[in-house]
């Protein structure tokens, strides 16, 4: 596989912005990070993959092959291949050369349709800390507080909700991104993507990569290496992320010498200003669409508070949540998937407020990534 | 947090059933909390808990409960009273002499009015008092009790159903569903959990034969069980993406009818089909 992405990169030269119109097989290479479950929703070991794989295969068609290596097999579905790298059975890293929008089509569609996976959902302090320490080439920064209100509100909260989209290319990266960074309106500043290249001067080894808030990576240059490299940090931080929020948050009373003792804390979200449109946020939230992958029914409801039962219609588990102007509460039940948090947090800062973040109660990952 | 809701016998026959026990295993000592608006002092009940400190031990807690003490010879138990604070004036006269019994009020500040706590520590820290956190930043981990109705039973399980539609798990048994649902089970006094375990098979066994028919089939225990089981026969997670959407909104709008429909005793009515819904579909001609 190393080999053919080398040759590969060696072959094609590109720019991510036209990624979308070059041939087939000329585009960049893609690399994504997905996050799976086995068929009862526990961590998938390496034996489970295979029930895994052949469910995928059922229903969406995809053709499996295994290859010489037993953690590596390959997903075809029409003009799409995909290399899907397991050795990580609960995070899994999917490369393809395919172009963007076959790629990315077959890919959502095998994501959102399976209750059993999931995009990775990097937040905005996460992104600037990838960039960190590599050459800064761009960014995209989007914002937009209008999922979050309701068609029914008046047209004054329409028109306060704010909206800031960006997309940065160029060797001001750095100095532009920390303007903007300590400018007044910072608080809408949402990172959607940074663009940054890694290189060795020595041996005149570069890649070029692209990393959005889903986890995926494009990559141009001339270094399969410099590429998994960086592949190899973000699945890394990002398998470390979710298993803390896991190891922190999971609720569960558990008996012990004495008594039952109450394991995990339910991790409060904190607004940096009023929602705009409380019932238009509860209500998006819980709506089951994408990208949220939220059911829920309210089981309390007052002014400014509504408590909810919920279900992540992403590994099938349960989360209850607590929801006020300036506050989420969320309730990870036991066994129930760090992923479900990682998302809401994300769609929180892409429609809500960007600062808000992990505030866990010891130090961790989280407060690496936001001070680093 | 040691149990909740354990009925405790006082010899020869009344009972009490404190709603909260608590367990300090640094100083040895578990504490049985009696929570209350403040509307009714029930006297009997206080009464039977003055009794109960003089004659059961901490041993005869740990037998009943299962709850462990580090040493139980030197063991203290101790039963706390805790009221909202508009209550305490009334109240207090009942208590009296008693300081066996501290009384924990709950305002903006929670603090102990009367009585003292053994352990010192904690004497001290509610005789000075804290501020009490507002009700939207009090954890929601213990929802149910004997005392939930069908409604709220319904609001809690039926979340946990619609896990099973999602990942088209095919049969679960209802012990299942309330240990996945109720993070405090294990605590719960043997006693609620069959209550508890009662109410959720009625429950379950009415919204699967009407809301949620399409979707779980209510099987009755086998020969050999003692357990209730649902099995998945929907077929919602197979349909494209749109239909698949508002089928599980659907299912959250059932979830919210059956929960009312339960609390108000009603039998269900399957909604009428579209074309029956209005005898003018058409705004009337002329």
């Amino acid at each position: 596989m190393a080999e053919l992405f080398d040759q590969h990169l060696h072959n094609v030269t590109v720019h991510f912005e036209q990624a979308e119109e070059y041939p087939a097989g000329q585009g960049p290479l893609k690399t994504y990070i997905i996050e799976a479950h086995d068929l009862n929703g526990d961590s998938p070991s390496h034996a489970g993959m295979r029930a895994v794989l052949g469910d995928l295969e059922q229903r969406f068609s995809f053709q499996a092959e295994a290859t010489n290596d037993p953690t590596l097999v390959t997903l075809a579905k029409g003009d799409a291949r995909y290399f899907v790298d397991y050795l990580n059975p609960r995070f899994w890293v999917v490369h393809t050369t395919s172009n963007i929008e076959p790629a990315q089509q077959y890919l959502d569609e095998l994501v959102r349709r399976s209750w059993n996976l999931d995009y990775a959902w990097l937040p905005s302090q996460v992104l600037g800390h990838l960039r960190k320490g590599r050459r800064f080439l761009g960014f995209n920064v989007d914002f937009n507080q209008g999922l979050f209100v309701s068609e029914g509100a008046s047209d004054e909260i329409h028109e306060q909700a704010a909206v800031f989209k960006t997309r940065y290319r160029g060797n001001l990266g750095e100095e532009l991104f920390e303007s903007l960074s300590s400018a007044a309106f910072s608080r809408d500043l949402c990172l959607s993507a940074v663009k940054y290249s890694i290189s060795d001067s020595a041996s005149g080894a570069y890649i070029k990569n692209e990393l959005n808030a889903s986890g995926r990576i494009m990559a141009t240059g001339n270094s399969i290496s410099l590429h998994l490299g960086a592949v190899n940090h973000l699945v890394n931080l990002y398998a470390q992320m979710i298993q803390t929020l896991e190891n922190e948050l999971s609720l569960a009373f558990v008996h012990g010498d004495g008594g039952d003792e109450l394991q995990g804390y339910p991790l409060t979200l904190h607004f940096s200003q009023p929602v705009l449109d409380f019932p238009g946020f509860v209500k998006e939230v819980l709506s089951c669409r994408d990208q949220t992958r939220l059911w829920g029914v309210v089981s309390h409801e007052e002014r400014d508070f509504v408590r909810a039962e919920v279900v992540d219609l992403h590994s099938a588990s349960r989360l209850r949540l607590d929801f006020t102007p300036m506050h989420v509460v969320v309730y990870l039940f036991k066994g129930s998937c760090g992923n479900s948090v990682a998302r809401l947090l994300r769609i929180i800062q892409e429609h809500l407020d960007p600062t808000v973040y992990f505030e866990l109660e010891q130090p961790t990952v989280f407060d690496q990534c936001k001070e680093a | 947090m040691a149990g909740i809701d354990h009925r405790i016998l006082l010899p020869p026959a009344s009972v009490v059933k404190p709603d909260v026990i608590t367990l300090s295993r640094k100083s040895n000592c578990a504490l049985l909390w009696e929570c209350k608006s403040g509307g009714n002092l029930e006297v009997d009940q206080f009464d039977r808990y003055r009794q109960f400190l003089d004659f059961v031990t901490a041993k005869d807690i740990q037998r009943v409960t299962g709850i462990q003490f580090p040493d139980p010879e030197t063991a203290h138990i101790q039963v706390a009273y805790c009221f909202l604070q508009e209550a305490i004036p009334r109240i207090l006269e009942f208590f009296g002499s008693e300081r066996r019994i501290p009384v924990v009020s709950l305002g903006q500040t929670t603090r102990s009015v009367a009585g003292d706590f053994h352990d010192v520590a904690l004497n001290q820290a509610f005789r000075t008092g804290f501020t009490t956190p507002p009700i939207e930043q009090v954890p929601w981990l213990v929802v149910a009790d004997a005392q939930t109705t069908d409604g709220e039973l319904a609001l809690y399980l039926l979340p946990t159903v619609v896990t099973l539609i999602v990942k088209q798990t095919e049969r679960a048994s209802i012990n299942d569903l309330l240990s996945q649902t109720f993070l405090d089970w294990q605590c719960i006094s043997l006693e609620t959990r069959g209550a508890l375990r009662e109410k959720a098979t009625r429950v379950l066994k009415d919204v699967c034969e009407a809301e949620f028919k399409e979707h779980v089939r209510y099987c009755k225990p086998e020969e050999r069980h003692h357990d209730a089981t649902l099995q998945v026969v929907s077929e919602l997670m197979g349909q494209e993406a749109s239909a698949q959407t508002r089928g599980l909104q659907k299912l959250a709008e059932q979830v919210k009818s059956a929960a009312k429909r339960l609390d108000e005793g009603r039998p269900y009515s399957p909604p009428l089909p579209a074309a029956e819904q209005s005898s003018f579909p058409f705004p009337p001609s002329g």
